[in-house]
């Protein structure tokens, strides 16, 4: 596995292998990566939404809209915001945000990404660090798992240039069936499922 | 307590509201704007109200009207939180509305304040504009944009808001009066709507078709006659068609025909504010033969997407309508849109344009890769060549590959791929929006 340079990301991007749309300025691209900007939906945890995240509340849950008493409590766990451009988003200490990129990611199947914060913003106490692997075949936006590790709230605005994504090429290409993901073609953050295959381990 | 107190206790109550809906968010910039007018709203109301004699009634029944309104936007505006509408349409919308809703009025040039909610179903597209300003005097008028809520973020069905913008133009003075003169005037020249005696005998003939012969018997006692005022708001439903096919396009002619068969499936159903769909689509067929769109496809060299917008121009701008239905000649239909683009053109609101192969190739071709369509530039180059798009043709290019898709042997998922469209569309929207954005701020302009 090995880090492609600016010249191997547009040559895949080129031959329609790769695709980060839309790349706002060329200053996006760096030497192994291409900035990332945010987009314009958040999903905030809300203090009164659920006692604790459980996974033992998810792993014998019907996940259809069926159970009423899941959907509701997976739906009141967050807030859920869209806002336009020029509108200010808070993160304060401590807070945990979900935020999607505004770039539509398509990668191909001998290829990885890697998604961290700039280092601009992490000077500032912005984290991205988790969930940071990016599938081969992978379609759709990124969500970052944004945390404000600082002392200091940090006002965020979409558009704004906050992750940065590398690339690897893989030593062959991954296999269809192992390409899948449950959050392929993401327009938008969503919760994800602590309990899934974990099921023999909860009560 | 008397009708006098109740009524300066409502005014206090609407400002006690007013102070506790800025705990939403509704506003996409700013809720100032919205704030400043209730408050001197209420400040001119409680003015007239406080020396009006408890028992002239005439007074307080006119205040109390105008309270009533001011406690309804209050009520609205808590439903105008963001996240529950499309910004990046909403912000296109507003761009192509706002010039044909500004009016000479007493303060800030006559800019409209805009403000947006979800609400209801399937019926529920609308723009409001206030249409009486003159108890208060105030100088600005509110616009509300209402969304339906379970399709708020179907964008390719948004285009039914061109017709909607008719509706809003109607309520200003100046445009009624040129509308009504230079628009709806060739369309009420000639043919069986001409009056409401012609009209009667039109809908009573003998040789319409099926459907109406049996929606006739069934409503026999409920409109057995035409009236004046059902023949006006008929002829403002025409107007306001032609509106939405001269700002929207192709992506009108869509979503006109979804929406309004998905609510008529027959399309001859009549009301006393709506003529029969079928009258509607054939007024828009001779509109599109007049701005020539029957022919667009021969500009196109791709021969997959020659066959898509040929499938498009067949579905949506239809074929000769039958005898009954054809209210309108091709020159009055012609003479219409005309003057009507004309208006358009001089308040500076753009009309509706095909696009080039150019500009809806890639668009087309980025929404079949199931990639969000906007101008971004694809080739890897290192200084990206991104385009300014027409939103409008990432809406028509969202609606020849929706039918693409339709056309498609594989009934399964139809809607589930409906949805995943509009999707794209509003991502592609989103991301036009960012490019255009920093586009004009590099360019030393504002966006």
């Amino acid at each position: 596995m090995s880090a492609l340079v600016k010249a191997s990301i547009l040559a895949n991007m080129a031959q329609n292998k790769l695709v980060v749309s839309p790349i706002i300025c060329g200053s996006q691209l760096g030497a192994s990566s291409i900035d990332l900007r945010l987009g314009n939906v958040f999903l905030m945890v809300r203090a009164r939404g659920i006692p604790a995240v459980d996974p033992g509340r998810f792993a014998h849950a019907d996940d259809t809209a069926g159970d009423h008493a899941f959907q509701q409590a997976r739906r009141q766990k967050h807030e859920r915001y869209e806002a336009s451009f020029g509108h200010k988003f808070l993160l304060h200490p401590g807070m945990l945000a979900l935020v999607p990129t505004l770039e539509w990611i398509k990668l191909p199947a001998n290829l990885q990404g890697i998604v961290t914060a700039r280092s601009s913003w992490a000077r500032e106490g912005l984290s991205i660090a988790t969930a940071s692997l990016i599938h081969p075949g992978y379609k759709g936006v990124i969500t970052l798992e944004l945390a404000n590790l600082g002392q200091i709230p940090l006002t965020l605005y979409p558009g704004l240039r906050i992750a940065q994504i590398a690339f690897y090429s893989l030593s062959e290409d991954a296999k269809e069936k192992d390409m899948g993901s449950r959050f392929n073609m993401a327009f938008e953050p969503v919760e994800g499922n602590v309990a899934h295959e974990d099921e023999a381990f909860l009560p | 307590m008397n009708s006098k107190e109740f009524l300066l206790q409502e005014c206090e109550n609407v400002r006690a509201t007013l102070q506790d809906v800025l705990r939403h968010d509704y506003a996409a910039g700013s809720s100032q704007e919205f704030y400043d007018e209730f408050c001197e709203r209420l400040e001119v109301l409680e003015s007239i109200l406080e020396p009006t004699d408890p028992t002239d009634v005439s007074t307080l029944g006119t205040f109390a009207k105008e309270i009533s309104l001011l406690s309804t936007l209050v009520h609205r505006v808590e439903r105008s939180h963001a996240g529950e509408f499309p910004w990046p349409f909403t912000e296109y919308l507003q761009d192509l509305a706002e010039p044909l809703c500004m009016e000479n009025l007493a303060q800030n040039e006559g800019k409209p304040i805009i403000r947006v909610y979800a609400e209801g179903g399937l019926f529920s597209y609308q723009i409001n504009l206030e249409d009486d300003l003159s108890v208060l005097n105030i100088g600005r008028r509110i616009f509300t944009i209402v969304f339906p809520h379970t399709l708020r973020h179907h964008v390719l069905l948004h285009a039914i808001f061109g017709h909607e913008i008719g509706h809003a133009a109607w309520t200003i003075p100046q445009h009624k009066s040129d509308l009504k003169g230079k628009v709806l005037e060739p369309l009420r020249a000639v043919g069986p709507l001409n009056s409401t005696s012609q009209a009667t005998a039109w809908l009573k003939d003998t040789k319409a078709p099926p459907p109406i012969l049996e929606l006739r018997d069934q409503y026999a006692d409920e409109y057995s006659e035409i009236t004046l005022n059902q023949l006006d708001s008929w002829f403002q439903e025409f107007m306001c068609d032609l509106f939405g096919l001269v700002t929207f396009g192709g992506s009108f002619l869509a979503a006109h025909q979804t929406l309004l068969l998905a609510l008529d499936p027959s399309g001859h159903r009549w009301g006393p504010y709506h003529p029969p769909y079928v009258c509607r689509k054939a007024m828009l067929w001779h509109a599109c033969k007049h701005l020539g769109w029957p022919n667009f496809p021969s500009d196109i060299s791709d021969t997959k997407l020659r066959s898509d917008i040929e499938a498009f121009v067949t579905e949506y701008c239809g074929s000769p309508p039958g005898p009954w239905e054809d209210i309108f000649t091709q020159d009055q239909v012609a003479q219409a849109v005309d003057a009507l683009k004309d208006l358009l053109t001089q308040v500076g609101t753009s009309c509706f344009s095909m696009p080039d192969e150019s500009i809806l190739l890639p668009l087309v071709r980025m929404l079949r890769e199931q990639i969000p369509p906007c101008g971004s530039d694809l080739s890897g180059s290192e200084n990206p060549a991104n385009r300014n798009v027409d939103f409008r043709h990432i809406l028509f290019a969202g609606w020849i590959v929706a039918d693409e898709l339709a056309g498609q042997n594989n009934d399964a998922g139809k809607g589930g791929q409906f949805l995943v469209l509009n999707k794209l569309c509003e991502m592609g929207l989103l991301q036009q929006r960012a490019i255009d954005r920093y586009k004009a701020a590099k360019e030393g302009g504002t966006s």
